[in-house]
């Protein structure tokens, strides 16, 4: 009977993020945000509760938004990791930060990546999301400056954007 | 504290292996109360054994017995409308369970073994009368998950042993169920109280009735009063329907025993079960949309 191998302390972790590949030596329940943040110096990526309640630290695993707080690094796998950093930057927006900055949908700001990353779910359908459907959405994200209007309101704008680009 | 050792087995068999060599060894599916419990304290596991590469506990299937392994996700369920429909209760509850980030890799598996008393799929799948199937190093067994939750935090799952999945029996057509649960806030939160029933539905009268009650004892359970205060009622009676389904909602009441913790007091809980048990029956029988 053979048993997996079992890493003590620190374990070789390969990952893809943002089309990149990196790697590094790290124990494999370091959550992946820690990773993100302190071993890649992806810090657009925020940790707030490191319960899995606010949704500030969510990224894209595979395309689907996941509390990178979480997820031990070591579970990602080949699964590619998408971030903040990774959506785009000055002068060159991504549909959602455009619509953001439109409807001044960001006031302290430590919400809005992980709200960012959870909004591009929308983006890929067909039809514009109702606001109804994007509260539901955003259930996993805790925004305590706005009360969310001008964020449902960006979200709803960034499809039509994300259509038009 | 030292950081846990880290496996990935690829077979149930490696990942029982694996966790013999160690009393305090672990599993982790998708991490969502175990990364939390662990940077807490609350457990402290020496080897964590990551579940996500073994491929039999991925499989997701409707059938005699319908199977849902250990490692499938709630968004994966709840993505697949045969099982939703067949199992509305239970799909009601994993929709109910955090947020959009926390159904993305949480785990039926993990729902269950974490047995937290108001676990939101425990009670759904206690009325589908599902059976919990364990492997260990000597072998497989199934367990009713009547039997399977013995406190807070603790099932019957021991060292060196590894849920495989659920079995559920399959769908027979003529009966029908639902799910209510009390929270505070409307998402990402725990229930207060939460309550499942299934009834069978044969030649006009409930044949069988299966009720549930989650978060007003050590551990979430069945209600054996409550279905037999419902068994036999003729469901076009609509009075008669109306007074079992107060008398079994009181039935949950008498079997609970609740305690005082930060969402509610046992008071609070034990007024809201017959009210949730109500709703849910409420839902099964009288609304009958399932």
């Amino acid at each position: 009977m053979t048993t997996a191998a079992i890493h003590e302390g620190s374990m070789p972790v390969t990952i893809t993020v943002n089309g990149r590949t990196e790697k590094a030596e790290v124990p494999g329940l370091t959550p992946l945000g820690d990773f993100l943040r302190e071993k890649l110096g992806l810090t657009g990526t925020k940790l707030g509760c490191r319960a899995g309640d606010c949704g500030s630290c969510t990224v894209l695993v595979d395309s689907v938004p996941v509390a990178s707080c979480l997820m031990p690094v070591a579970q990602v796998g080949e699964r590619a990791v998408a971030t903040v950093e990774g959506l785009g930057g000055e002068g060159d927006l991504h549909p959602l930060q455009e619509a953001f900055r439109n409807n001044n949908a960001s006031q302290c700001g430590f919400c809005i990546p992980g709200i960012l990353m959870a909004a591009t779910a929308f983006l890929d359908r067909a039809e514009p999301p109702s606001r109804a459907e994007v509260v539901d959405g955003l259930s996993g994200n805790l925004c305590r400056c706005t009360g969310y209007e001008s964020i449902v309101s960006a979200i709803v704008e960034a499809h039509t954007l994300n259509r038009e680009a | 504290m030292s950081q846990p050792g880290y496996a990935i087995p690829r077979s149930v068999q490696e990942a029982v292996e694996t966790l013999a060599r160690s009393t305090a060894a672990r599993p982790i599916a998708g991490g969502t109360d175990l990364m939390v419990q662990m940077r807490l304290g609350h457990r402290r596991p020496d080897v964590v054994v990551d579940t996500r590469a073994i491929e039999e506990l991925h499989l997701l299937r409707q059938g005699d017995p319908t199977v849902i392994g250990a490692a499938v996700t709630l968004r994966r369920f709840l993505g697949d409308a045969e099982l939703t429909g067949s199992y509305p209760a239970l799909a009601q509850a994993a929709n109910l369970l955090g947020g959009r980030q926390i159904q993305a890799v949480a785990t039926f598996g993990g729902n269950v073994c974490n047995a937290s008393p108001a676990a939101e799929t425990a009670t759904p799948l206690l009325v589908y009368a599902a059976q919990a199937v364990i492997e260990s190093r000597g072998g497989r067994r199934e367990v009713p998950l009547t039997a399977f939750f013995t406190g807070p935090g603790k099932t019957v799952v021991d060292a060196g042993e590894l849920l495989v999945g659920l079995h559920l029996p399959p769908p027979t057509g003529d009966e029908r169920s639902a799910y209510r649960r009390l929270e505070l806030r409307r998402s990402v939160d725990i229930a207060v109280v939460s309550a499942s029933s299934w009834v069978r539905v044969v030649e006009g009268r409930i044949a069988t009735a299966r009720v549930a009650v989650g978060a007003v004892n050590a551990v979430a359970m069945r209600v054996p009063a409550a279905e037999a205060t419902l068994t036999g009622v003729e469901v076009d009676d609509s009075r008669a329907v109306e007074r079992a389904i107060a008398q079994a909602a009181v039935d949950c009441r008498d079997a609970s025993r609740p305690i005082d913790d930060t969402r509610a007091s046992a008071q609070y809980r034990l007024a809201m079960v017959e009210l949730i048990a109500r709703r849910a029956l409420n839902d099964t029988i009288l609304t009958g949309a399932h």
